[in-house]
């Protein structure tokens, strides 16, 4: 796959092609995970810089100048991937522990106050599962959830990038935290 | 349920406020229960998910490496640089290390590669590029080459720092606090240099601040650099918040202030806060406006309660001030910073503290003072911040809850103001005080003493900005408030000193030193608290002494201060170099002026070593010198100190400025000394029109001052008329400025007037001039000074020519006995005066003594003047009489052809003291049987004597007759 190719793929995955798309994403997802190796094995501190990556990537796959539109593309692939990545792993990391069975998505007997941060295995596939809720429902929202979920940037970055004010972006980002939340955590 | 109305319903739910929430539901969901149920829910979910996965999922890095391999995709090469390895991904990209090595030279550079080339970035690279080029500096790397890739990617060459992070290493290296306190000072340096070359860092933060093994500590990745007084707007700034690590951002950065040098200040204070105390300042929420907590009580959190000790203090409130919330609180410079830690390491008195500096540093005028420039506002916010700082320090001394109170209301006051309510404009320093006298005068609560306090910091703050009105209310204010009950001797000796001043400034001298003397006793009174007060009412006062001519009352006063100073602060310090200043001029006064010299000698060696070549102190000190020079008689002195001092004030405030042009009319009265005045005339008429354009309506006085020296020249240059018209003004200005016809400023203009009018032949008005200057300067002046004893000798002179010689003889006498002689062989003036004693004493009849003081006087006046200088032609001529008298008049004629010669030019044919001369020489080669000469010369002569209404004219007439 050849590095301008990516450009292409999203263009033809834009106007329906399904095989284009996974094949997008395939590079993609090949190429984060190798410059996230490179990224870790070479700094002495341990934080991974998430939106470069992303930036590198973008760089890797695509052609130079490519426009706000196709950078829009790309980034809402790539951090899909991102998530596809770290859910991979979550799920491969539950089967390790219980011993390869399968894992039980209905979660409620963990339902306690905010856990702000502490994402584990089961937590992240049924976040999984709620996003894919939320992407039949509000496709855009699910976008900005992994961008600034999974891709880790910032709501002015997103901002700028889809064109929009960080208030807009703001508020979007605050409903999806409001819907994701009620769901993984609902009152009884 | 229908989801997309339920999210829809939510999306607006969301923007409505609680209390109105409830009747909005009932509205909107009417009967769906179930709906309705949705939404509350959501409502309670968006209340708890504030910090709902703002952290990114803990998994995601190891989820991302799964082994570590080689990486087969790396660039190989940039030119001649062979890569060996990624060093990691910086701000814009991909950095790698490199190497170069094409046979002699072997080189490790790191390389930086931009990942994303948006125009933006792109620019920003090329900015670095630029930037960097710039900057070369021991503890900033390096920039060696750029270029472009194959891809068409630009990459830059960088010095390659193989060392650890600042912290780490202060860590691992195990150094004490005075060793992380060294290191912190070549970081302030470098920034300090950045700032010089107007480029803020706006990324300083312990990972960009590397360690090498050898110690030397590096600053790096300039990328998000700023380069100030850029007037591209279109630069991305919000894009670069994310690279912007946000502990190190200050404040200000968050709410999209103005980015200025105090904020890689506020970076810089949280390195400084780490490498006291180990750990980073908790960041305060914004809008709590609270400072963080000290160094030294974060330690005592911890188990290193020992250090905190070392810590406490000096550098707890060095970090906290760089740690200010509000920018304007902060140091305003590495610089200072890096001052006040230099200050700590030697165990002096920190400028956080207050010593009183920056008052000191609010000068009162001597004559010919520099003004003070309008500056840049964020110098001058710079400014009022640190005289904040200082003045709360100073009330720290008093009362705690004084200061607090102050604090408060300057924070909120200057918090307030932002370049957003300003429409975008950066806040001037006027506005700044503008706000802080409406707030203080909105707040009627605080007690008296917080008021006269407030009242006096803006009054002074205004002065230093130049408005002297509001500072003329505001302290005028404060002097009355302060008298309230309560209000401590010390704040109204403070309140008393600014008023003083501000009077200063305005030249009211005498209301000066009155409440300088008072603010003295009140100082002494209040005892330790009152220190600082006093011993700035003391300088004051000195200083006042020496500006109302008395000169010999103030030498001792002075030299004890010199050398209190001496002792506290060392040779090198503006106290010092402040006082050896101000004894110059007194010594210039007393016309002791070898000492003067010697005074002023050290004095601006003193400032060359505290502030360097060029500012605006060591310009006003070299004005000061070089005018002492010129009343000394050293001319070449002069033109040295003088243009020096001219073209500090040039370049330091504009050729057009008040103060450029106050030094500039100095070095033209070189000139004038030397009898150029042909050349000199012009700039002085021009100096004259920019000052009736520029200064007529706020400093009066530098008009007065530039009409007196240009009528001076058009006076030499035989203008009488206009000179008289020119002196005329002057006087009516100063009147107009003083209230009164007595002012001292107005003898110089009246005894210039009486020599303009007794050429003119109107002796008895010359007379009451000259009188009316003689009653002035006696006054003022000291007897042994120079000038009312020159004015006392016009006054012989005129009276001379009165034909009331021996009266006049009797004045010269008197002028030239109570002259101070030792040290001023070398001053023309006295030699003029010799002269017109010569003439005196030949006038009555004393020819063998009129030669001998006439020889005596022209053997003088060449050494101290240059040849062929107007200025011989008094005694050359002084002597041709009286040898003439003496019956030499073959040693008389070449000595009257030179004095024709350096008479004429400046002064035109017909000049009546040209034609003096030619008379004289007339009457010589008469003398000498050389009729033919001596006829033309007195035909030549004759139409201009009798042209002339002067009685000298008919005197002179009287002598050619007596030849023939």
């Amino acid at each position: 796959m050849g590095q301008s190719d990516v450009t292409a793929l999203l263009e033809a995955a834009n106007r329906g092609d399904a095989a284009a798309l996974k094949a997008a994403f395939a590079t993609v997802y090949a190429e984060l995970k190798r410059l996230a190796r490179r990224q870790l094995s070479a700094s002495s501190t341990p934080t991974l810089d998430t939106t470069a990556l992303l930036h590198e990537a973008y760089l890797k796959l695509t052609q130079q100048g490519a426009g706000l539109r196709d950078r829009a593309h790309f980034f809402a692939v790539a951090s899909r991937a991102m998530r596809q990545i770290v859910i991979d792993h979550a799920r491969a990391k539950l089967t390790e522990k219980r011993g390869g069975m399968q894992v039980q998505l209905v979660g409620l007997e963990d339902a306690t106050e905010v856990p702000s941060g502490s994402f584990g295995p089961e937590e992240l596939l049924r976040l999984e599962h709620v996003m894919a809720q939320l992407e039949a429902d509000e496709p855009r929202l699910a976008n900005l959830v992994d961008l600034r979920f999974f891709a880790g940037m910032s709501v002015a970055d997103i901002a700028t990038m889809q064109d929009l004010t960080e208030r807009t972006v703001g508020r979007d980002w605050r409903r999806a935290k409001a819907i994701l939340y009620e769901a993984l955590y609902p009152d009884p | 349920m229908d989801r997309s109305r339920l999210h829809e319903l939510f999306a607006q739910l969301l923007e409505i406020e609680p209390v109105h929430r409830e009747p909005w539901l009932r509205a909107a969901c009417g009967d769906d229960h179930a709906m309705r149920d949705r939404l509350e829910r959501l409502v309670r979910a968006d209340a708890k998910a504030r910090d709902f996965m703002e952290a990114p999922p803990g998994l995601l890095a190891e989820s991302l490496v799964e082994t570590l391999e080689s990486d087969p995709d790396r660039p190989l090469a940039f030119g001649p640089y062979r890569v060996v390895r990624s060093i990691g991904i910086g701000g814009m990209g991909e950095v790698w290390l490199a190497e170069r090595s094409d046979g002699e030279f072997e080189q490790r550079v790191a390389i930086k590669q931009i990942a994303y080339p948006t125009p933006g970035l792109l620019q920003r690279f090329r900015q670095e590029r630029q930037i960097l080029a710039r900057l070369e500096h021991p503890n900033i790397a390096r920039l060696f080459d750029g270029g472009v890739d194959g891809r068409g990617v630009p990459y830059l060459v960088m010095e390659y720092i193989e060392g650890a992070p600042i912290d780490v290493y202060v860590r691992r290296a195990s150094l004490d606090i005075r060793a992380r306190l060294r290191l912190f000072l070549e970081i302030c340096a470098a920034v300090q240099y950045a700032h010089q070359n107007l480029v803020i860092h706006r990324d300083i933060k312990p990972s960009n601040i590397l360690v090498c093994e050898d110690g030397v500590p590096k600053l790096l990745d300039f990328g998000v650099a700023k380069v100030l007084a850029t007037t591209d707007e279109a630069q991305p700034t919000e894009t670069l918040a994310r690279m912007l690590t946000p502990d190190y951002a200050a404040p200000e950065q968050f709410s999209g202030g103005a980015i200025t040098t105090a904020t890689d200040v506020f970076a810089l204070g949280v390195v400084l806060y780490e490498l006291l105390a180990g750990v980073r300042p908790a960041r305060p929420r914004p809008g709590d406006g609270a400072d963080p907590l000290a160094p030294s009580a974060a330690l005592a959190r911890t188990e290193k309660a020992a250090a905190g000790r070392a810590v406490r203090g000096d550098l707890d409130r060095i970090a906290l001030k760089a740690l200010a919330f509000d920018p304007a609180r902060r140091y305003a410079t590495a610089h200072a910073l890096a001052a006040d830690i230099r200050c700590h390491l030697e165990g002096r008195p920190i400028a956080a503290r207050g010593d009183g500096a920056l008052y000191r540093l609010q000068k009162f005028a001597l004559r010919n003072r520099l003004a003070l420039s309008a500056a840049l506002g964020v110098i001058l916010v710079s400014l009022a911040a640190a005289a904040v700082s200082l003045h709360e320090a100073g009330l720290a001394r008093g009362e705690a809850q004084r200061a607090q109170a102050v604090r408060r209301f300057l924070t909120d006051t200057f918090a307030e103001i932002s370049p957003d309510e300003n429409g975008g404009q950066p806040v001037t320093a006027h506005q700044l005080l503008d706000k802080g006298a409406q707030q203080m005068q909105d707040s009627v609560r605080y007690q008296p003493a917080l008021q006269a306090d407030l009242g006096t910091l803006l009054g002074s703050l205004y002065r230093n900005i130049g408005d002297v009105e509001r500072a003329d209310e505001l302290l005028h204010h404060a002097v009355e408030t302060s008298t309230g009950a309560g209000v401590p001797a010390e704040i109204r000796a403070r309140s008393l000193i600014e008023l003083g001043y501000l009077e200063v400034d305005k030249h009211a001298f005498v209301p000066a030193y009155d409440h300088a003397s008072l603010a003295l006793r009140l100082a002494e009174s209040a005892g330790a608290a009152g220190t600082r007060e006093a011993s700035d009412a003391r300088h004051m006062m000195n200083g006042l002494l020496v500006w109302r001519g008395d000169a010999n009352l103030a030498e001792q006063p002075l030299r004890e201060t010199l050398a209190a100073d001496q002792a506290r602060y060392g040779e090198v310090s503006e106290f010092t170099a402040d006082d050896w200043q101000t004894l110059g001029i007194a010594l210039d006064e007393l016309s002791r002026y070898r000492e003067s010299a010697d005074a002023f000698e050290h004095s601006v060696a003193a400032w060359r070593a505290w502030h360097g070549d060029r500012h605006g102190a060591l310009g006003r000190a070299l004005n000061d010198y070089g005018l002492m020079l010129l009343h000394s008689g050293d001319l070449v002195g002069a033109e040295r100190r003088l243009r020096e001092a001219s073209d500090i004030a040039d370049a330091l405030y504009g050729p057009d400025t008040e103060g450029a042009r106050s030094v500039r009319s100095n070095l033209l009265r070189v000139l004038e000394q030397q009898g150029k005045l042909a050349e000199a005339l012009p700039q002085r008429l021009r100096l004259v029109q920019i000052a009736r354009q520029r200064s007529r309506a706020d400093r009066p006085d530098v008009l007065a001052y530039a009409l007196n020296v240009a009528a001076m020249d058009r006076r030499d240059l035989g203008e009488l008329e206009e000179a008289e018209a020119g002196f005329r003004e002057t006087l009516a200005l100063w009147k107009e400025i003083k209230g009164t016809d007595d002012a001292y400023e107005a003898a110089n203009p009246l005894m210039n007037l009486g020599i303009c009018l007794a050429l003119e032949g109107r002796y008895p008005d010359a007379e009451a001039s000259l009188r009316a200057a003689l009653a002035i300067q006696e006054q003022h002046d000291a007897p042994t000074s120079q000038w009312p004893n020159l004015t006392r000798a016009h006054l012989g002179n005129v009276l001379r020519l009165r034909h009331r010689a021996v009266e006049g003889r009797r004045e010269l006498e008197a002028a030239l006995n109570a002259l101070q002689r030792s040290g001023n062989e070398t001053n023309p003036s006295f030699a003029l005066m010799d002269a017109q004693l010569s003439e005196a004493q030949l006038d009555t009849a004393d020819a063998a003594l009129a030669e001998a003081t006439a020889t005596a006087a022209l053997a003088a006046a060449r050494k101290a003047l240059p040849k062929a200088n107007v200025r011989l032609g008094a005694p050359l001529f002084a002597l041709g009489r009286a040898k003439l008298a003496r019956g030499r008049a073959e040693e008389a004629e070449p000595l009257l052809r030179e004095a024709l010669a350096v008479r004429s030019p400046p002064h035109p044919p017909g000049d009546p003291r040209v034609v003096e001369v030619e008379v004289a020489l007339a009457v010589a080669l008469a003398a000498l049987d050389r009729r033919d000469e001596a006829a033309a010369l007195a035909a030549q002569v004759a139409p201009e004597l009798t042209a002339s209404q002067s009685p000298y004219a008919a005197d002179l007439r009287a002598r050619l007759a007596g030849a023939h």
